[in-house]
C-alpha cells in the first residue's frame, strides 16, 4: 500500500506544477484578447476564485471535458490516416502530445506486444467501437462531457457523475470506505478530500467476458490505440479545482498483472460555459446494432 | 409489518381524503369535454431542505406495484379495494417459480408438458418490495381508470406498427428493432411504470439541478431553472427535462421525445405499442405526502393520440437499504443476436423445405411422437444426454446452433421440440 501513497503525494506536487503551467499559457494566449481597461488573471487570482460549497470543500458541480487527445493513444501520436477508407480525413487521427507522465506505459513485455496486436485489430476489438462502458479513468477524456452533482444536505455528502456516453455514471461513496459487493465495467469508487483535491479509489474491474462463441473476449482499453489493462486494475484518481472553471485531472493507475511499476496521466479538465449547457443523450448501443448484428437482420427479398 | 408501514398507510389515507373533493366534480365532465380536467393534489408533508433552499428528497426511492395500468373490466366502477380484497387480489400474483424440474423444484414429478416449457426468470429475479396501494388503475384520470379513447388517425396508425411487427409478411424477429428498447439496451420509457425488478431509482440533487438515476439504463437529468427546451429536431428517448418546485412538489415537464419509441408491452413501459412518442407532452409532479412516500403522477398530453390528457399514479417508497447496482445491459446483450440468428436459421430451412416441395414429416421431427425408446434409438442413436429421470432425451444438431429434445412419456415420445427440424440435421454418434 506504500507504493501508491507515494505516487499519489508526487502527483500532487505534479499536478500543481502542470496546471500552474498550463495556466500561466493559458493567460499568456489570451492577454492579447483581454478588453481594455480589464487585468488578466493571474493563478493567485483564479485559486482564490475555486468555487465552494457552504462545507467549505470545492464545489465541483457543473458540466467538464477533457481537450486533448488521449482517447486516441495515451501516449500520445502525430496525425494519421483513418482506418477506414470511407471516412477520410473525418476519421483520421488527430495529432496529440500525450498524458502519461515520463512518455510510455511500462508495460510487461508480454503486455506490449499485446497492446501492438490490440491496435492492429482496433476495428474489430477496441470497446468504445461496440460502445461498451468505458471504465475508469478512459470516461473522463472520452470526447464527450460529463456533469458532476455534489452536495452537503442534511448531514450527508453525496457525489455522482453522468457520463454523456451510453449509460456510463458512477455514485462516489464520500462516506467510510466499503468493499465492492461485485465487480463493474465502472468500478467501485470510495472518495474522500484531501485538501481541495476529490481523491477517487477506484477498484473491483469485471474481468473480461467471453460475449459469443465467435467472438474474442471483451477487454477493458484505455483508449483507441489498443492501450489496456486487467482486472487487477487500480486506480486512484484526483480532480483538484485550478480556478472557477479548471481543474487538475490526474489518475495513478496500477496493475501489477499488465504493468511493471503504477502510472500516471494527468491533464487539465475544462469546465463547458455555454449557456444552457446541458448533456444530451448519447445512447450508443443503438448505433452499433448494424455492426453487431447486421449479419441476422433480415434481408430485403430473402 | 414495520412502524414505517403504518405511517406509509396512515398518509395514504390522508391523501385519498384530500384527492377526493378535487376528483368527484370532474367526473361529470371528463367524458364530454375533451379537456384536461384533472387537478393535481398538494403534498401533505414538507421534506427538509437542502442547503439551497429545495426540498431534499435525496436516496433510493422504489415503485414496485401489482397494480395494472387500466382498471379490469370486471372492476368497473370501484376505484379501491378493501385490504380483504387487496390480499385476495395479491394471492394472483403468485411468485414466479422454477420451471418443473430445476433447482427448487428439482425433484418433482412432471409432465413433458411441463419439461417443455423452458420458464421465465424465477423469484430469485423479483422484487417483492411491494408498495402498498388499494387503487385498482393507475390511471387517475379518465375517472374511469382506463385510457381516454384514441383519434381514429391514430388507431390507424397503430394498427399499421402492431400488423408490421407481428404479422403480415413481416417475421417476428426481422430485426433488432422488432424488440423492446429495453432488450435493445438503450432505454426504457419516460414515463416509467412498475417493473419486476431493478426500478429501485437513485435521486441526487445539487443547486439547480435534480438527477435521477434509475437502476436500467436511463439517467434522468433535470435542470430547475425553467431555461428553454433544445431545438425541436433534437430529439431524445427520454425527451428533454425541466422541472421547477410548486412547495413541496416537483414539477418537471418534458418534451422531444422521439418517434423510433413505438414498443410498450415490456417492463416498465407506460405507452402502449403503435403509438410513436415524438408528439408527447409530459408533466410529471412527485407529491410528498409522507417521510418516506412520494406519489407519482404522470399527466401524458397528445391530441395527434388521445382524444383528452390523462393521468396515471404510481406510489414510490423510500428504501435506503437497497443498492443500486451497475446496469451493464449492451456490454452481454447475446440475446438479440441469438434470438436473430434462430430466426435465420428458421428462415432457410423453411426455404429449402419450400424447394424440395415440403419435407415428408416421417423425415422431421414432429413424425417421432409416439415412437418407443427402441424406434429412436434406431433412429438417430444414441442421444447426446438424458435427464430428467430418463424422460427428456437430448441430441445435437449438426450445425450446432440447435438441439433436439424429446420428452417422453409411458415410453413414448409425447412432445418434440423443435417440431419441424429436418432429421438428416441430428448429429449420430
Amino acid at each position: 500500500m506504500g507504493t501508491p501513497f507515494r505516487y499519489a503525494l508526487v502527483g500532487v506536487a505534479t499536478a500543481a506544477v502542470v496546471g500552474m503551467i498550463l495556466l500561466a499559457a493559458a493567460v499568456t494566449q489570451t492577454a492579447g484578447q483581454t478588453p481594455a481597461g480589464q487585468t488578466p488573471l493571474g493563478p493567485s487570482q483564479l485559486q482564490t476564485q475555486i468555487r465552494r460549497l457552504p462545507s467549505g470543500k470545492p464545489d465541483l458541480n457543473g458540466i467538464w471535458q477533457a481537450l486533448n487527445t488521449a482517447n486516441w493513444d495515451l501516449e500520445g501520436q502525430g496525425g494519421g490516416p483513418s482506418p477506414v477508407l470511407a471516412l477520410g480525413a473525418i476519421g483520421a487521427t488527430p495529432p496529440g502530445l500525450g498524458v502519461v507522465e515520463g512518455g510510455k506505459i511500462p508495460y510487461q513485455p508480454w503486455a506490449l506486444a499485446k497492446k501492438q496486436e490490440n491496435y492492429k485489430n482496433r476495428l474489430q476489438l477496441d470497446p468504445e467501437l461496440k460502445c461498451h462502458l468505458p471504465g475508469i479513468p478512459r470516461a473522463t477524456y472520452l470526447p464527450y462531457p460529463f456533469q458532476f452533482f455534489s452536495s452537503v444536505s442534511l448531514g450527508k455528502e453525496r457525489m455522482a457523475i453522468v457520463y454523456q456516453y451510453s449509460y456510463a455514471r458512477r455514485e462516489i461513496n464520500m462516506g467510510k470506505p466499503t468493499e465492492a459487493p461485485i465487480d463493474t465495467w465502472m468500478g467501485w469508487a470510495n472518495g474522500r478530500w484531501e485538501g481541495d483535491s476529490l481523491v477517487i479509489d477506484v477498484t473491483a474491474f469485471t474481468t473480461p467476458i467471453l460475449l459469443s462463441p465467435e467472438g474474442p473476449p471483451s477487454e477493458h482499453w484505455l483508449d483507441r490505440a489498443g492501450n489496456f489493462h486487467s482486472d487487477a486494475l487500480h486506480v486512484v484518481e484526483r480532480f483538484t479545482p485550478l480556478g472557477p472553471n479548471h481543474l487538475a485531472y490526474e489518475a495513478l493507475i496500477e496493475d501489477p498483472k499488465v504493468f511493471t511499476r503504477p502510472w500516471k496521466v494527468s491533464m487539465p479538465l475544462y469546465r463547458r460555459l455555454e449557456k444552457n449547457m446541458q448533456l444530451l443523450e448519447f445512447k450508443c448501443p443503438e448505433y452499433t446494432e448494424e455492426l453487431l448484428w447486421g449479419q441476422y437482420r433480415k434481408q430485403p427479398g430473402k | 409489518m414495520s412502524p414505517r408501514f403504518l405511517i406509509t398507510a396512515s398518509a395514504l389515507a390522508i391523501v385519498i381524503v384530500t384527492v377526493s373533493p378535487a376528483l368527484v366534480p370532474v367526473a361529470g365532465q371528463a367524458q364530454t369535454s375533451g379537456a384536461a380536467t384533472w387537478t393535481p393534489p398538494k403534498a401533505t408533508y414538507s421534506p427538509p431542505r437542502t442547503p439551497w433552499g429545495d426540498p431534499d428528497l435525496q436516496g433510493v426511492w422504489d415503485y414496485q406495484s401489482r397494480i395494472p395500468m387500466q382498471r379490469p373490466a370486471q372492476l368497473k366502477g370501484k376505484a379501491t379495494l378493501t385490504d380483504a380484497e387487496l390480499a385476495e387480489w395479491a394471492k394472483a400474483g403468485s411468485p414466479n417459480q422454477d420451471p418443473c424440474g430445476v433447482g427448487t423444484r428439482e425433484n418433482e414429478e412432471c409432465s413433458p408438458d411441463e419439461l417443455a416449457q423452458v420458464g421465465a426468470y424465477n423469484e430469485f429475479w423479483n422484487n417483492r418490495n411491494i408498495v402498498k396501494d388499494n387503487r385498482t388503475s393507475l390511471i387517475e384520470d379518465p375517472p374511469d381508470g382506463r385510457f381516454p379513447s384514441m383519434t381514429p388517425e391514430a388507431g390507424k396508425r397503430q394498427a399499421a406498427i402492431q400488423a408490421a411487427r407481428s404479422g403480415g409478411d413481416r417475421a417476428r424477429y426481422d430485426s433488432w428493432e422488432d424488440f423492446p428498447t429495453v432488450t435493445r439496451c438503450i432505454a426504457e420509457h419516460t414515463p416509467n411504470g412498475p417493473q419486476g425488478y431493478n426500478s429501485g431509482t437513485l435521486v441526487t440533487q445539487s443547486p439547480g439541478w435534480i438527477v435521477m438515476f434509475r437502476e436500467r439504463l436511463d439517467t434522468r437529468i433535470i435542470p430547475l431553472d425553467k431555461r428553454p427546451h433544445i431545438g425541436d429536431h433534437i430529439r431524445q428517448w427520454n425527451g428533454d427535462s425541466r422541472g421547477w418546485w410548486e412547495g413541496s412538489t416537483l414539477v418537471v415537464e418534458t418534451t422531444n421525445f422521439t418517434d423510433k419509441q413505438i414498443i410498450g408491452g415490456g417492463a416498465g413501459s407506460t405507452i402502449p405499442t403503435g403509438i410513436p412518442l415524438g408528439n408527447i407532452h409530459l408533466v410529471e409532479r412527485w407529491v410528498p405526502v409522507s417521510a418516506t412516500r412520494m406519489h407519482y403522477y404522470a399527466t401524458i398530453t397528445d391530441p395527434t393520440t388521445w382524444t383528452r390528457p390523462w393521468t396515471f399514479m404510481l406510489p414510490w417508497q423510500q428504501d435506503d437499504t437497497y443498492t443500486l447496482y451497475e446496469f451493464a445491459c449492451h456490454e452481454a446483450n447475446i440475446s438479440i443476436g441469438n434470438s436473430l440468428r434462430g430466426q435465420r436459421l428458421l428462415d432457410q430451412k423453411a426455404a429449402a423445405d419450400a424447394a424440395k416441395g415440403g419435407q415428408p414429416i416421417d423425415r422431421t421431427s414432429a413424425g417421432l411422437v409416439g415412437a418407443t425408446e427402441a424406434a429412436i434409438r434406431a433412429r438417430l442413436g444414441e442421444p447426446a444426454s438424458v435427464d430428467f429421470n430418463g424422460s427428456r432425451w437430448t441430441y445435437e444438431t449438426v450445425g450446432g446452433a440447435l438441439v433436439l429434445h424429446l420428452f417422453f412419456a409411458e415410453s413414448q415420445v409425447k412432445i418434440v421440440t423443435p417440431n419441424d427440424l429436418s432429421l438428416e440435421a441430428v448429429r449420430r454418434r
